[in-house]
């Protein structure tokens, strides 16, 4: 059993044909960091959202499971997700956008604990203070009674995951954290999510468009595009052997040789197939129908017909 | 080893807890703007607040040093402004200048009451009506197209009319009349904030939907509110004077400045131009320094 397990995540837009994210599935076990990549579109905000119930109005989620230590959060009635932030919580992408920007740091630290630590508001400001020294601020104290206006982009983003860390959830769902800082900025930030990932066993669920940080930071990898989980499997397995033609052609864009038989164009979410059908060079009839996930290895799955027929090892 | 060059100064252990905090911190861009001394940057808003900030003392202060408002001397009826009457004697007798400085005290108050009730009121109602919608926002929109439709003032005359025109329902008439204001900006606002990504992670700290949308998204919002603030209070002043010019509104004897004026009109025709025209000016000028001072903050935040 995962600690986190996704599965068939369908969203989509309502009243309307489009679908966000088709049966999109991962697990995140404790300790680990789980990359989910994938360009922009590809659905791996929505991904994020879906799994915190925090879907934006006018988008529904249509199927899927989220289980969290075996226990369902999808409410099969209503749709709806249940989760505490003792459990699951995420840090954003903008770390300034993402506190409130006339409340005071501290106080918005203190806040969560007192909403889910029933601690009192002394200790909770005592704490919160505690765990702003613990994501490597100096002058906690100080930065504790600062408005987020006073704090730089990297500050935010501690007091961002101090305040994501402050209940010492299973599961910390990390949207893009580092996109809006700089690279320096960046490493640090890395680290420090190392750092608390092997002392407090928190599962990790990345997620980002730069193959760098994956490369650097995660165990497994899930890449999407369209919204359809396009391959599957350990950070070696997918960096190092590429099974589904979209991950090759991810690759190659980082080295600009990419394959010139992939057309240049957006996602279309209207698509009953494959999402990169209408892109993909080894296109053929079968592409019409959503491919299901094949495994290509251990643990290695790659959604495309190209692999179907196979024993699975080759 | 030195090459020579200049030395570049001992910045001390950049690791060292808890002595460099104020580099976290960001400069003040706020310091950068404030080249110029305010009264450069902002004229209008000094100006205003100068005039503002006069009345307030008046209005506190001046009641104390002047006489009785009420107080009727028949032999000094109509006497021109002189050092005795500043603002001269209307047809009582009574002091001008003493009315027009009790007036100023209950205009002003009056005023800064209509805009904070209307505000209040009509931000409450903004923020649920946003962040909810729905059906209450539905409901609440419509409600505010009827209240707009009428022109504020005209709308003020016919509740005054209807509820009777004590103070207190004066002050409540003109209120509903500039709610509906407050309500649209602050709906616009929070239509606009409560798609940030901090109402998001307010919704994951486990904040209630009521919480979130007061102590989160509200506060947020407000600032176009503040500025209509000033602006409505310059206007109730207008509202409040105009109705009592009229007639429907605050009474006689009551020092009010509407009253005054509109007790002084007639005596311009016959000469004593002095009875309409200290508490006419007086209405003005506390209008237009909350114009100005509105004008100039919504420069900045609208």
């Amino acid at each position: 059993m995962s600690l986190l397990e996704v599965r068939d995540l369908t969203v989509g837009v309502e009243r309307s044909p489009h679908t966000l994210l088709r049966e999109v599935g991962f697990t995140v076990e404790p300790g680990e960091i789980v990359g989910l990549v994938g360009e922009s579109g590809s659905g791996k905000t929505m991904a994020s959202l879906a799994i915190m119930g925090l879907l934006p109005r006018g988008i529904e989620l249509r199927a899927g499971s989220v289980t969290l230590d075996g226990r369902e959060l999808v409410d099969p009635a209503t749709g709806e997700i249940h989760r505490t932030a003792n459990e699951m919580t995420m840090i954003f992408q903008h770390p300034r956008s993402a506190l409130n920007p006339t409340m005071r740091a501290g106080r918005q630290i203190a806040r969560v604990l007192e909403l889910n630590q029933q601690m009192e508001s002394r200790e909770a400001r005592d704490e919160a203070v505690g765990m702003l020294s613990r994501v490597g601020i100096p002058g906690a104290g100080r930065v504790a009674r600062a408005y987020p206006h006073q704090l730089s982009g990297g500050m935010c983003q501690r007091v961002m995951i101090a305040m994501a860390l402050a209940c010492k959830p299973k599961v910390l769902i990390a949207d893009e954290p580092t996109t809006a800082l700089d690279v320096t900025i960046q490493a640090q930030i890395f680290d420090l999510i190392n750092e608390l990932v092997d002392e407090t066993g928190t599962g990790v669920l990345f997620i980002t468009h730069d193959l760098g940080a994956i490369a650097e930071m995660c165990d497994r990898v899930t890449v999407l595009y369209g919204g359809q989980v396009m391959e599957r499997g350990t950070l070696r397995q997918v960096f190092t052997d590429p099974r589904h033609p979209y991950t090759t052609y991810l690759f190659d864009a980082v080295e600009r040789e990419v394959d010139p038989r992939v057309e240049e164009k957006g996602v279309n979410f209207a698509l009953q197939g494959c999402r990169f059908g209408h892109r993909c060079p080894y296109v053929h009839e079968a592409c019409a129908e959503f491919p299901p996930l094949y495994p290509v290895g251990d643990g290695h799955v790659a959604s495309c017909f190209l692999h179907g027929g196979t024993d699975g090892t080759s | 080893m030195s090459y020579g060059g200049p030395v570049p100064p001992d910045y001390g252990d950049p690791h060292a807890p808890g002595e460099r905090a104020e580099e976290y911190l960001a400069p003040e861009i706020a310091g950068e703007a404030s080249a110029l001394p305010l009264w450069r940057r902002k004229p209008l808003l000094v100006v205003g607040a100068v005039i503002l900030g006069i009345y307030i003392v008046v209005a506190v202060l001046g009641p104390l040093f002047v006489g009785d408002p009420r107080v009727t001397d028949p032999a000094n009826f109509y006497q021109g402004p002189s050092w005795d009457n500043l603002f001269g004697t209307d047809k009582f007798g009574r002091d001008v200048f003493a009315r027009a400085v009790h007036a100023a005290r209950l205009d002003i108050t009056i005023g800064i009451l209509i805009a904070f009730f209307a505000m209040v009121i009509g931000s409450a109602i903004g923020v649920v009506s946003g962040y909810f919608g729905g059906w209450v926002d539905e409901i609440v929109m419509r409600l505010t197209d009827v209240v707009l439709a009428f022109p504020g003032f005209v709308l003020a005359l016919v509740l005054v009319a209807a509820i009777g025109n004590s103070i207190p329902n004066v002050v409540i008439a003109v209120t509903v009349a500039y709610i509906p204001y407050f309500i649209r900006l602050t709906r616009a606002q929070v239509l606009a904030e409560r798609e940030l990504e901090y109402v998001d992670g307010a919704k994951l700290a486990g904040n209630g939907p009521w919480r979130v949308a007061f102590r989160h998204v509200l506060p947020n919002s407000l600032g176009p509110s503040f500025v209509q603030a000033a602006l409505v209070a310059g206007w109730a002043i207008l509202t409040v004077a105009g109705l009592a010019f009229l007639g429907v509104g605050i009474r006689p004897p009551t020092a009010e400045w509407g009253v005054m004026v509109a007790e002084g009109a007639p005596d311009i025709i016959t000469g004593q131009w002095w009875t309409a025209l200290f508490p006419g000016g007086m209405i003005v000028a506390a209008a237009m320094a909350f114009q100005f001072i509105g004008d100039d903050l919504g420069a900045d935040v609208l």
